[in-house]
């Protein structure tokens, strides 16, 4: 026994020698890059994608994926979100009838589908529409076209969209983002079920790889009419752990990254030499009152907690390089957005009291809400809750996981919902999601509209809809302006915060764009979109 | 014996249903809704609807569970909601992974774990005793995770051994150095665990009356310790190690998640938070199956430590 018991040492012993021998060897083999061409390797905050299908794209991780392989019919240009900067991309011109209902596309000719898919003609964008459309097919973004009416192909190189109603943000609604990406009609019906995991764009880049948790490998179109592509290629790394996105990011194993939106991150990442940027236009911070559930159908109780919650501390929680106070329920740098003539709820816990005290309630309430455990909710109800018992009110949290929560909300379960969101810039989109009735939770036409404004205080759906088909911009600002003042007399929701993505990258990293300030950028995509004039510089 | 494994194996089918079903209706309790999951915050009531009436939800519970009970016993598990691909083809891709990592985390923790233990244990109270307990009740406390960045720092960040990426991809040797410091962190809190294990196992067969018999015959005491006392010291480490497996093929999400490994537990967790239901039942009836083979072989292990048992 003790010889076999000595024998088996031996073994252990070898085996623990070759072991770090063969570890030495491995490590010392890196492969060499390709001497000018790069790949970019992004690290992605996401732990998979589900799809990489443009009209079923919802997260933040597939977002910046499909724009790197996609082209709508018009785009904004990287870097911004301004409307009147939107620039030709798959159309190189456009016209608008008379009435506005109306719009002709020319289409740019010998654009080419990846992977040998063929040309680009009018018969794929007609497919793309009808296939958002469709509901069938069930893509989310099938209310973004609800207004087109038809899509025609005029001829090979013409398309004519025909609208229900003439719409001010026609084009916006076209540009490269949710809908508005061009699907290979070919592609899809060959591929069916395989176009998920590969899609057939006319994009910079072209997909290569989807290894399951692990990664998506996209390939440099070089065809691209825009121009050949600077990278060779770019590798999305799965990597939900921020602590592990950091690392890999000091130790250059990934050129760019999501990042962690708090400012002591910023700050520790700055230190180290890396680049960081936000992101915007922003995500907005607000809580709806449920004005159906006592005592929040009370006016006086509305105001009391608004004007209790204190902007500054929640900036000051968030860092003042991400975020600031938010004081109109249409976030700031969303058309239409203002704060003239709006009661904002400057922080005033003594009037809060005297409120609270007017409205029968002296010594306070207790109340019990569902609040999800994301970092992006619970801290804020807890900032929240402490504002909210400084005047006597007590909030009880009962902490749930993200998918729960938002199932409960929609059951119409809290009495204050907590939410937070980034939306097409435009104050129509946040205005129909949360504070048209259509939008109020339990309908069939549901979204995310928690505080049954319209159905039982005011209704501002006529503003909304006014606004929505209004084409002349100056009295289109009037009629939102007057839709925000309406929902924050009553005060039907408390805005308080708009916080910036951060997104970091190496300094050798060349976005191929301007910036719109000093580590700004705006985009709808959370995220650095990767073009053709996206380098690595070293 | 035969006739035992062959009981046991069998007795994975109804275990397979038991778990299946406690899933299917333990996730159907959890509130959360796939459709909503899927279709991002922003959609309306009708879309998440029409969603949810595609994936078969709409129709009534008893319905969805005979369905799927019925896929079960086929050996069809469905498909994600969430990638639309085969969840069988999903599990065993991730399997691997998980397996690597598991087997590895398990050699380093013999490896350090079992020589210290019986050192520990033959000489009780010394100062390699103490060290060692010590250094192991810090094992023991360390959660996988900060251990796990604690690596990541030192050995990656500060001397550049090893990626900080450890996805495991290329030929053995690459996938070796990518899996090691991951291995290395399972392995040493798994040490810690097995250490003890033997050394409190040790201790106890060492005040046993056949010890002193075989010291009164003039037996050494290297011989006592390594043939009479640490075979039989082993049963009950056989037995834990046999549990201990089951849980870490189920447990190194933390470690997966910290560096940043496509095994099992992000699998899982991934399909939880997005009530990917036939991802999570298919997923957890597989591991149920691993696990009742796993403690079928270390049943079967216990016979060659220890003669005495049998099977019948």
């Amino acid at each position: 026994m003790l010889t076999k018991l000595r024998a088996i040492r031996g073994v252990f012993v070898l085996l623990a020698a070759a072991l770090l021998v063969g570890l030495a060897i491995a490590g010392s083999g890196e492969t060499a890059l390709a001497a000018t061409r790069h790949v970019l390797r992004v690290g992605s905050g996401v732990a998979d994608v589900g799809t990489l299908d443009p009209h079923f794209a919802t997260n933040f991780g597939e977002y910046p994926i499909v724009k790197a392989m996609f082209n709508g019919l018009v785009d904004l240009p990287p870097g911004t979100v301004d409307l009147e900067r939107i620039e030709p991309d798959l159309a190189e011109s456009w016209s608008v009838s008379d009435d506005g209902r109306i719009w002709t596309f020319h289409l740019r000719r010998g654009v080419q589908f990846h992977h040998g898919y063929g040309e680009l003609t009018s018969e794929d964008v007609v497919f793309s529409f009808q296939r958002v459309a469709d509901p069938e097919v069930g893509s989310p973004w099938r209310s973004e076209v609800s207004n087109i009416k038809e899509v025609r192909a005029v001829d090979r190189y013409t398309v004519e969209i025909e609208l229900h109603a003439p719409d001010p943000f026609a084009l916006l609604r076209l540009v490269g983002y949710h809908s508005g990406f061009i699907v290979s009609k070919k592609a899809v019906e060959e591929l069916g079920d395989q176009h998920r995991f590969r899609p057939i764009g006319t994009g910079p880049f072209a997909i290569a790889e989807y290894n399951p948790r692990r990664s998506v490998v996209l390939v440099a179109n070089d065809e691209y009419f825009k121009g050949k592509p600077k990278l060779a290629g770019i590798e999305f790394l799965f990597m939900p752990d921020t602590a592990t996105r950091e690392l890999a990011l000091r130790r250059q194993e990934v050129d760019t990254a999501d990042g962690d939106s708090e400012q002591i991150w910023v700050d520790r990442m700055r230190s180290q030499g890396i680049v960081v940027d936000m992101v915007g236009p922003g995500n907005g911070y607000f809580v709806q009152f449920n004005m159906t559930k006592p005592p929040f159908d009370n006016l006086k109780v509305r105001q009391a907690l608004a004007y209790a919650v204190n902007r500054d501390e929640i900036v000051q929680y968030l860092g003042p390089a991400l975020a600031r106070p938010l004081k109109s329920p249409v976030p700031a740098g969303y058309f239409g957005h203002t704060t003239d003539g709006i009661e904002t709820y400057e922080y005033d816990p003594e009037r809060a009291k005297q409120l609270l005290a007017e409205a029968g309630y002296p010594n306070g309430f207790e109340f019990e809400i569902y609040i999800s455990e994301a970092t992006s909710y619970l801290p804020f109800a807890q900032i929240l809750q402490e504002h909210w018992r400084r005047i006597g009110v007590t909030m009880r949290l009962n902490v749930i996981d993200h998918a729960s929560y938002h199932a409960r909300i929609r059951e119409d379960a809290n009495s204050v919902i907590f939410y937070n969101a980034t939306r097409l810039p435009i104050a129509d989109v946040y205005l129909s999601q949360f504070y048209h009735s259509d939008a109020i939770v339990g309908k069939p036409t549901a979204i995310t509209n928690f505080s049954h404004l319209g159905d039982v205080v005011d209704n501002i759906d006529d503003l909304i809809e006014e606004a929505r088909f209004e084409m002349n911009p100056e009295r289109q600002k009037e009629l939102y302006a007057e839709a925000q003042r309406r929902i924050m007399a009553v005060a039907a929701a408390m805005p308080y915060a708009q916080r910036y993505s951060a997104t970091a990258r190496q300094p050798y990293v060349d976005l191929g764009y301007e910036l719109i300030g000093p580590n700004r950028l705006d985009n709808l995509f959370e995220h650095y979109i990767y073009n053709e004039k996206t380098n690595i510089l070293r | 014996m035969k006739a035992y494994i062959a009981r046991r194996l069998l007795s994975i089918i109804p275990t397979l249903l038991i778990v299946g079903s406690l899933v299917f209706f333990v996730m159907r309790l959890a509130s959360g809704d796939p459709a909503v999951a899927m279709l991002g915050s922003a959609a309306t009531a009708e879309s998440i609807a029409e969603l949810r009436e595609q994936m078969g939800l709409n129709r009534p519970l008893v319905v969805q569970y005979v369905d799927f009970l019925l896929q079960a016993l086929r050996g069809d598990f469905g498909t994600s909601f969430a990638t639309g691909r085969p969840v069988a083809e999903q599990v065993f891709e991730a399997f691997p992974d998980t397996v690597e990592l598991v087997f590895w985390g398990m050699l380093i923790g013999t490896l350090v774990g079992v020589p210290t233990g019986i050192i520990a244990g033959v000489r009780p109270n010394s100062i390699f005793d103490y060290i060692s307990r010590i250094v192991a009740l810090i094992g023991l406390s360390m959660p996988a995770f900060y251990l796990g960045i604690l690596l990541l720092l030192v050995f990656s960040l500060e001397l550049g051994w090893f990626p900080v990426i450890s996805t495991p991809k290329g030929g053995f040797l690459e996938r070796l150095h990518a899996t090691f410091l991951p291995a290395l962190s399972l392995g040493l809190i798994q040490a810690s665990f097995i250490m003890r294990m033997i050394r409190s196992s040790l201790l106890e067969v060492l005040q046993e009356d056949y010890i002193r018999t075989a010291h009164a015959k003039g037996a050494p005491p290297r011989r006592i310790h390594y043939r009479h006392a640490l075979r039989n010291a082993l049963v009950p480490v056989i037995t834990v190690f046999g549990l201990y497996l089951g849980t870490l093929l189920a447990g190194t999400v933390l470690t997966e998640t910290v560096f940043n490994r496509p095994g099992m537990g992000r699998l899982l967790v991934g399909a939880i938070q997005q009530r990917d239901y036939p991802l999570i039942q298919g997923g957890l009836m597989i591991y149920a199956a691993v696990i009742v083979v796993v403690n079928t072989a270390v049943d079967i292990l216990y016979g060659l430590a220890d003669p005495t048992i049998r099977y019948d």
